[in-house]
């Protein structure tokens, strides 16, 4: 039996642009136990809830993250929609979904580019980002805002998009497609990326569920657990599959995720083909009373909202249960028994949002 | 499947294409329309209302109507466009160019031309509808930034949430028929009468129920009973009359009109302890003046000046009724013990000589017998038909209740 030691990892580390922090208990080489500790970007957003008139609260839960801001505002929204019974037009439901998928799109990209740079590949890094900065342009235009977009409202959303700039949009999506073809080809078939991730960071299908592991770490377990089938916003209308690997490595969760990017521009073709005329908002009278519980599918996985009113205009209490705190469990397990210098890439594989897990 | 050198061919383009930077800060980037860069003021139009503080996420906006001022904190602001979209009279706009970098804290404010003397902003005031010229089209409703109007065209019904209006004049603007007036005086507007059938009778949830008795005291027919220790809440059968005035006076909306057997069903032991009865204190560190609280107070009992920095609590008038305290934008309100003491029936406070005895003034009586009905001695004796009040000295135990429940206030302790 060799020695034991251990050895921090985080908060500061440059494969971690958020703090979380790991103790790795090392024997030679070989993890043997991983020790998570967070909080230190805690911000006490839920709380702020009950001093922040419902309405105006939007701005404030949408700050949660920085890549699923407009899930977090569409979470928000739609729980405060449930609890008060509104029915929102058609037409910013789909607008919504287009805008949740450039969500992901943009977050996958994100975290392609950090995976390059996690194994060393900087030009791949830099070519994904480059990719994702067109979407956020997109985004600018589209809504006013790079990276927190502050165009949902209770009751539907803030902006439209008119045909003409859906239209530009899908023929950049049809042009970047290709692009992003390309640059994934290279994710998926370089003999250096494999080597770093095949047979990497094993989650069994049993482990992921016992760890209750979500989004594509779920799904690279080959578990079909996609919360968007349950249909909200437009997700009802549009045909998509669940997208699931089957090796359960680190490799798996890249190609799920690269599959996603794909399943995104053809939900974004199809939520632009049958997007239907009308308003994109409806006026919201009186204050919520009553609870809500609203499940999305973000870029990282599911999110759990909740939400409970007692008829005044400030909430009684807002919960939202972050993607990246129910993937650390599976985190710990996967670290078990990998070697040192895998810790960086395995924990990139969760795509860890750590502002997201502690608001 | 696995190759080497997979990316050769994007790395061999790369070398051939332009840079897919900017080159900032030689070449500006051109930002499209709705780029929210940051937020601009027509000072001009601005009527100070306050509304845009109140929505700033982030406390970035100062409003100050007196000194006709608006200000903003550039490193505060977070873009988000709030204020923007809540502006009352369209004054602020986004700006899609973003505030130049600065080393330290910049607050811009902006002074409106004129606005010395207070007069040209104006006081805050509320509006007030004529309901002869009112033809309940809801136009004001619909415009009121702020939902505080609700109008019923079926009931012919004008309602103004106090507690919500920020006195922006919007409703003013718009109303078609001009019927209505930014009124200075806090004259209560006309209860809007709630659709009950006509045989209903009032419900307290005792959930929400804080006991301060002021729908018994409000009731003409003495018909409600209440008390604090045994969480008691009971409506006489036989003596409501189903005005639903205890329904409207209730300051925590607990009272609801049922039908009869919800009324009378037999109800399960409620666990639910009431609240101490505690009187209200702000922390005035953190108060605002903003007199949200005293504008709830069904019992007039706070008096708020913003410009003299007063918040006072007239504890005779106070029934502990917690509404301060829910509605305290800055939660600066505590119904703390300190001075349980003294709150203890404040509205049975003695105001008069222990041995006086109750005078009515005949001139004002319409012996309608409520007098009677709420001594508990049994002390009055009232005759409608021949206009009689008569009090038997020897009964009476000077407790002044009779006083407290005349709803003309005829009664006084000599």
């Amino acid at each position: 039996m060799s020695k034991r030691s251990i050895v921090p990892f985080g908060p500061q580390h440059p494969v971690l642009p958020e703090p979380i922090h790991l103790d790795l208990v090392l024997e030679d080489e070989k993890v043997v136990e991983a020790i998570p500790s967070i909080g230190f970007v805690h911000r006490g957003l839920e709380k702020l809830v009950e001093k922040r008139n419902f309405h105006d609260y939007m701005y404030v839960i949408e700050r949660i993250c920085g890549i699923c801001s407009f899930m977090h505002g569409m979470g928000y929204a739609e729980g405060i929609e449930r609890i008060m019974d509104v029915e929102i037009p058609d037409r910013a439901k789909y607008l919504r979904t287009i805008w949740c998928e450039m969500s992901r799109l943009h977050s996958h990209l994100l975290w392609l580019g950090l995976l390059a740079d996690a194994f060393g590949f900087e030009s791949l890094f830099m070519h994904c980002w480059r990719m994702r900065e067109t979407i956020l342009d997109m985004f600018e235009a589209s809504t006013g805002g790079r990276v927190i977009f502050s165009v949902n409202k209770i009751g539907g959303v803030l902006k439209d998009m008119d045909d003409s700039m859906l239209k530009t949009f899908v023929d950049m999506f049809d042009k970047m497609e290709e692009e992003v073809r390309q640059l994934t080809n290279v994710f998926l078939n370089d003999y250096t990326v494999a080597s770093r991730l095949k047979g990497v960071g094993i989650l069994t299908k049993e482990d992921a569920i016992l760890n209750g592991a979500v989004g594509p770490m779920m799904r690279a377990a080959g578990i079909e657990s996609d919360t968007r089938k349950l249909g909200y916003a437009a997700y009802g209308d549009i045909d998509f599959d669940i997208i699931t690997g089957k090796d359960c490595d680190s490799f798996a969760r890249c190609e799920v995720r690269i599959n996603e990017i794909f399943q995104s521009f053809s939900i974004i073709r199809q939520a632009v083909a049958k997007i239907p005329a009308g308003p994109v908002a409806v006026d919201v009278k009186g204050n919520p009373n009553g609870e809500a519980f609203v499940r999305l599918e973000q870029p990282r996985g599911e999110a759990v909202f909740y939400f409970r009113g007692d008829g005044t205009q400030f909430l009684n209490r807002a919960r939202v249960r972050t993607p990246t705190f129910a993937n650390i469990p599976s985190l710990v397990k996967i670290l078990e028994g990998c070697d040192f210098a895998d810790v960086p890439i395995l924990v990139l594989t969760i795509d860890p949002c750590v502002s997201c897990t502690e608001r | 499947m696995n190759k080497y050198g997979s990316f050769a061919g994007g790395v061999l383009k790369s070398l051939f294409t332009k840079p897919a930077t900017y080159g900032y800060p030689f070449n500006k980037k051109e930002y499209p329309e709705r780029t929210r860069g940051s937020i601009v003021i027509d000072i001009d139009g601005c009527i100070f209302c306050g509304l845009c503080e109140k929505k700033c996420p982030s406390n970035a906006i100062k409003v100050d109507r007196n000194s006709g001022t608006w200000s903003i904190d550039r490193m505060g602001c977070v873009q988000c466009e709030n204020c923007v979209n809540g502006c009352p009279k369209k004054v602020l706009s986004t700006n899609v160019n973003y505030t130049a970098p600065n080393t330290s804290i910049t607050v811009d404010t902006f002074k409106k031309a004129g606005s010395e003397n207070a007069e040209s902003v104006g006081e805050a005031c509320m509006p007030k509808a004529d309901l002869d010229a009112c033809v309940f089209c809801g136009i004001c409703a619909k415009n009121c930034p702020q939902g505080a109007l609700s109008v019923d065209r079926a009931n012919k019904s004008w309602k103004l949430d106090e507690t919500l209006c920020v006195s922006c004049g919007l409703c003013t603007e718009k109303c078609p028929k001009k019927c209505i007036e930014m009124g200075a005086d806090e004259t209560k507007n006309e209860i809007a009468l709630k659709q009950y059938d006509v045989d209903d009778f009032p419900k307290a949830d005792k959930k929400s129920c804080v006991y301060c008795g002021i729908c018994a005291l409000a009731c003409p027919q003495g018909a409600i009973e209440l008390d604090k220790d045994s969480n008691m809440w009971t409506v006489n059968e036989d003596k409501c009359i189903h005005c639903g005035i205890c329904y409207y006076k209730c300051p925590k909306k607990c009272i609801d009109m049922v039908d009869r057997d919800t009324a009378f069903a037999a109800e399960e032991e409620n666990p639910a302890t009431s609240e101490q009865t505690n009187l209200p204190k702000a922390d005035l560190d953190k108060c605002v003046y903003c007199t949200l609280c005293a504008k709830n107070c069904p019992q007039g009992a706070l008096t708020v000046d913003r410009a003299e920095k007063i918040w006072k609590l007239d504890a005779d008038s106070c029934v502990s009724c917690g509404l301060c305290v829910d509605k305290c934008p800055k939660k600066c309100i505590d119904m703390s013990a300190s001075s349980a003491s003294e709150a203890n029936e404040p509205e049975f406070k003695r105001g008069y000589d222990i041995d006086a005895v109750p005078t009515a003034n005949l001139d004002t009586c319409v012996f309608c017998g409520i007098c009677a009905k709420a001594c508990p001695q049994d002390a009055v004796t009232v005759d409608r038909e021949n206009k009689t009040w008569t009090i038997d000295e020897e009964k009476c135990i000077h407790c002044a209740i009779c006083a407290y429940k005349c709803p003309k206030k005829c009664i006084e302790m000599k």
